[in-house]
This record gives structure tokens, C-alpha cells and sequence, in this order.
């Protein structure tokens, strides 16, 4: 397990050379980084609930 | 012809022309809102399906004037990065310093031998392109190099981050990687954190929503990728007529069909402006540089290509509504004014529907921007919350919240706003977009000063980042019409980055 540089845990754990990982080391963390992408979904779900509880305080207290 | 009205007419014909101006307004906030709404698009449509591991030979060069505080451990953290040693070539480029930057840098040569090299440049001063084209030509004489990494010799490049960007240049449509320039000073202040949420802002989240896009605005000058092919195309030099170096290259890059790739999870620190002088500097260089570079490309806004998207709709409206963003500001509030001077009921209609967009893209925005770097944003959560300017977030308040600004509050005092006191509320809340830039002007004219030093900073938190941003982008309009010098002008640079 190693930090990213988002401050999560990433999956890869770390390489016993950091310089020459090997490629299989240098593919999973690719294909990690790819999965990680998904999270911007649920990122910009929590976003629009911000948005949508705005919305609401709006409708029930302001018109 | 004796029924016909001129009098109406003319009046329908001012309220049509003055809702034209209020709506200018709305462009840069439907701009705003597109970029975000396809950020979590990434999640599908981004580079990583192609990328491959790859490690080629890599020439990085630095150009460095004066920089003897720093080049040292630039170059040891160069030589600790995770990447094959036999693969790495590093080139300072040293541009005339007067300081001890070339004994510290032929220091570093031997103790790295074949590894870093030292360039001197006898005639200095001319600017970041000539020193790097200098570096480039020498790189360029031998077949080594595989791929140039141009940086600024003060910025850290986390460990892992050549490699997250070299693997992407595996892919033989990509002509260049950029990596994610994060605000690293150790010595944070006000305006270094606005700055690193801005700089949030515009590249985890809006350079993820160019990279799905397929067009990027901007290379990071301090962390630029480039194969030798793609130098080659371009020229094989950086462009030195403009002081907008880096998004030139972006640019021809593209025009020569090559992909160009934002990697959000290379991250590289770097050192940005404390002051609001400083950050003025640099942002109207940079403003400028974006002039030139609108005016060189005219032929390809808003036209379909084969070759590039630059020209997608989408592209062009992000590019224009940032460019022309104060004059989008101030067009919308003469409009809100004018209409509140005819007495339109239009005005506080179109008031509302303005703002109420503004508010929940800024919410939106500000909401998905707090989660992409959170070690970040949680230190900049004053800034997170204050980004659009306190004042700012009252007028939101006001267009959101109806009655809350105008009768509930004043009501929980025993007040209540007379017809002329609503008149000058409303005539404040639709003057204050454009005025806010005057306070960002005053922040920066006080900031030297004693009282200053104090008022700067709350100047700033009232008025918004933002608006401080869009001032300095109508100083570069002023700047442009008087047909000032356009001189490249070093942001200066003391080694307050935290690896």
C-alpha cells in the first residue's frame, strides 16, 4: 500500500526496486489508477446532493 | 401608421439591448458548468486504456537563472526520482546567473557524472524560451533522447511522477504529458491557498474535463512532456515571440493531430506568488501571452477540424468566457443597472436567474474541486469557502434566498427596507460584480503599505479571488490598448517549496 498523490491508499504495494518496478508492477498500477478514475462519479454525485439540499432549502423556505 | 407607438417601441427595443448585456453574464457561468459536468466523464473517456509501461531515455532540461538557493536540491530529488538512472539525463541551462548557480551545478555534474550536465549561456536575460531552446538544440544534437521533459528549476516532482507521465507516451498519437502543478509553498498563506484551490480548479478537475474533451488549453510550464517526434514537428525549439511560450506549444502540438494528455495523479510542487503584487506579474504575463495566442489561432475558433478539437464549440466558449470575463461582468451589470433604472420588473427577474446560476455552478464547482485533493482543500477550507468573495455570497444570498437580504434580516432587527432604501440595496447588489475588481485594484495598490499588510488580505476575502483574477485581466486589456512592452518578467522564486 502506498500513498498517491491524492493522499488515498493506493492498491499497488510498493516495488522492491522503485526504479526499475518491472512492467507487470508499472500495468497494475496503471490499471489501478484507471479504476480509480470511477470515484469522480460518486465525487460529482456528492457534489450535485450539495447543490440539490441548496435547491430544497430554497423550495421550502423561500417561496 | 398613426396607432404605432415610439415611444413603447423604443422602450422595447432598450429592455431587448440591456437583457442582451445581462446575458452575456450567463456565458461564463454556462462555460463553468460545462467544464465541471463533464469532469466525471473521465471516469469512461480518459488515456489510461491506452497507456502502456514505458520508460524511454528522458532529457530534462531546466533553465535556471540565479537560482543557486534552489538548483542543488532540484537536481538531487531529479536523481531520487523512481526511474531508471541509465534513462535519465538532466540539462541545466544556466542563463548568464550572477549568483553561484554554475559551481553549484558543475558541482552536481560531478557527483553525478553522465547523468546531470551543465549548459551556459554567456548572453542572459532574454527570457524562459531562449534559455530552454538553447538546452533543447544540445539535446537534440545526439539520437538519445527519447522524450524532454521541460520544467522550471525550482518545482519537486514527486517520486512516481515521470513515470505516471512517460507512460502515456507509449501511445504514438500522444505529442505531450502534462502533470498537475500543485501549490506546494511550506510557508502557506491567504493567497497561496486561494491559489492552490485555483490551481485545483483548473487542472485535477478542469484539465480532466479537456482531457475528455480531447483539447487541452495549457501545457504546465513547469512539467511539459514532449516526445522527440513532437519536438521535432513543432520545430524542434520553443516559440519566443510571445511570453505565452507554453500554450503555443500545446497549441501546434494539437494542430499537427498529436494527443495532449493531462496526468492528474503526477504531481509536481511548486512555489507560487505570496503577494498580490508578485501574483499580478505573473497573471498579466500570462493574460498577455493568451492575446497573442488568441490572435495568432483566429483561424481556428469555433471550426470543425479532422485533425484537433480546439475548434469544438465547447473549447472555444471555455477559452473566450475566461479571457473575456470582466468584460462579460461589467456588460452584465450595466445591463441589471440599466433595467433598474427603467424600472423593469425584468431586472430582478434576470437578477435571479443570473446569480441562481452562478450559485449553484460555484456550489457544484467548489463542492467536486474539495474532494479531488483533499490534504489540500481541508487546509484551504477557508478559502473553499470564501473563493467566490464574501461580499459575493451575499449577492448570491440575496438571488437565491428571496427576502432574505431585503426583509428577513432587517425584520429580525425591527427594520424594514423603505421603497428608496431597496432601490440603492438592489442598485449595490447588481453594481458589485464589476466593482469588486476595483477592491481586488485596491488590495494590491494598500498591500505594501502598514495598514495594508492587514487590509490586503480581508480585501481579498471580501471581494474574491476571482475577482482578482479577472482585475488583473482588465489590466492586461488596458495593457494591450496602450501597446505597453510586453516584457518577460521572472516570477521570483526563494525556495519555499515543502517536498
Amino acid at each position: 500500500m502506498t500513498d498517491n498523490a491524492h493522499g488515498r491508499r493506493s492498491a499497488t504495494s510498493a516495488p522492491v526496486d522503485p526504479r526499475n518496478p518491472g512492467d507487470a508492477y508499472l500495468q497494475n498500477e496503471i490499471d489501478t489508477n484507471r479504476r480509480d478514475e470511477y470515484r469522480l462519479i460518486g465525487k460529482a454525485l456528492i457534489a450535485l446532493v450539495f447543490v440539490a439540499v441548496l435547491v430544497v432549502v430554497r423550495v421550502v423556505f423561500f417561496e | 401608421m398613426s396607432g404605432f407607438d415610439w415611444g413603447q417601441a423604443g422602450t422595447l427595443a432598450l429592455e431587448i439591448f440591456l437583457l442582451v448585456l445581462v446575458a452575456t453574464g450567463a456565458i461564463p457561468v454556462l462555460a463553468g458548468a460545462l467544464s465541471f459536468i463533464v469532469i466525471p466523464f473521465h471516469a469512461f473517456k480518459n488515456h489510461y486504456k491506452k497507456a502502456k509501461p514505458y520508460t524511454p531515455n528522458v532529457a530534462i532540461v531546466i533553465p535556471a537563472w540565479n537560482e543557486g538557493a534552489v538548483i542543488a536540491a532540484s537536481v538531487d530529488r531529479l536523481m531520487s526520482l523512481d526511474y531508471p538512472l541509465d534513462h535519465l539525463h538532466v540539462y541545466v541551462v544556466d542563463d548568464a546567473s550572477t549568483d553561484n548557480t554554475p559551481d553549484v551545478v558543475k558541482q552536481k555534474e560531478l557527483q553525478y557524472p553522465g547523468n546531470v550536465f551543465h549548459l551556459r549561456r554567456d548572453k542572459g536575460g532574454e527570457g524562459k524560451a531562449h534559455t530552454l531552446n538553447h538546452g533543447i538544440a544540445v539535446v537534440l544534437a545526439d539520437d538519445w533522447m527519447e522524450a524532454l521533459l521541460v520544467m522550471d528549476a525550482d518545482v519537486i516532482y514527486q517520486r512516481d511522477s515521470l513515470r505516471r507521465m512517460t507512460r502515456h507516451l507509449s501511445d504514438p498519437k500522444v505529442g505531450a504529458v502534462s502533470a498537475y502543478i500543485r501549490e506546494g509553498s511550506a510557508d502557506k498563506n491567504y493567497l497561496t491557498r486561494f491559489i492552490g484551490l485555483e490551481y485545483v480548479l483548473s487542472q485535477p478537475a478542469a484539465r480532466r474535463a479537456q482531457n475528455v474533451l480531447g483539447a487541452q488549453a495549457c501545457l504546465a510550464g513547469g512539467a511539459q512532456l514532449h516526445t522527440r517526434e513532437n519536438l521535432l514537428a513543432i520545430g524542434g525549439r520553443i516559440d519566443t515571440s510571445s511570453l505565452a511560450e507554453d500554450t503555443i506549444t500545446t497549441f501546434e502540438t494539437q494542430l499537427r493531430g498529436r494527443e495532449v494528455v493531462f496526468e492528474p495523479l503526477a504531481v509536481v510542487l511548486a512555489e507560487e506568488p505570496g503577494s498580490i503584487d508578485a501574483l499580478w506579474k505573473q497573471r498579466l504575463r500570462w493574460a498577455r501571452g493568451n492575446v497573442t495566442v488568441t490572435a495568432r489561432y483566429k483561424h481556428i475558433w469555433f471550426r470543425h477540424s479532422k485533425v484537433h478539437n480546439l475548434g469544438s464549440f465547447a473549447f472555444g466558449i471555455v477559452w473566450f468566457s475566461l479571457w473575456l470575463l470582466p468584460i462579460a461582468m461589467v456588460l452584465s451589470s450595466i445591463g441589471l443597472i440599466g433595467l433598474l433604472f427603467m424600472h423593469s420588473e425584468l431586472a430582478a427577474q434576470v437578477f435571479s436567474i443570473l446569480w441562481i446560476s452562478a450559485a449553484m455552478t460555484y456550489a457544484f464547482t467548489l463542492a467536486l474541486a474539495a474532494q479531488l485533493d483533499p490534504p489540500l482543500t481541508s487546509r484551504a477550507w477557508r478559502e473553499v469557502v470564501t473563493f467566490p468573495g464574501i461580499i459575493s455570497i451575499i449577492v448570491i444570498a440575496a438571488a437565491f434566498f428571496p427576502g432574505l437580504i431585503e426583509e428577513r434580516i432587517p425584520g429580525l432587527f425591527g427594520l424594514e427596507l423603505t421603497e428608496t432604501g431597496e432601490f440603492w440595496l438592489r442598485f449595490s447588489l447588481y453594481v458589485w460584480i464589476s466593482f469588486s475588481m476595483v477592491g481586488a485594484w485596491i488590495a494590491r495598490k494598500i498591500e505594501k503599505t502598514a495598514i495594508g499588510r492587514v487590509l490586503s488580505p480581508a480585501l481579498i476575502y471580501l471581494v474574491g479571488y476571482g475577482s482578482l483574477l479577472c482585475a488583473i485581466t482588465f489590466d492586461s486589456y488596458i495593457k494591450e490598448i496602450r501597446k505597453a512592452d510586453a516584457k518577460w518578467d521572472k516570477t521570483e522564486k526563494t525556495g519555499r517549496v515543502a517536498s
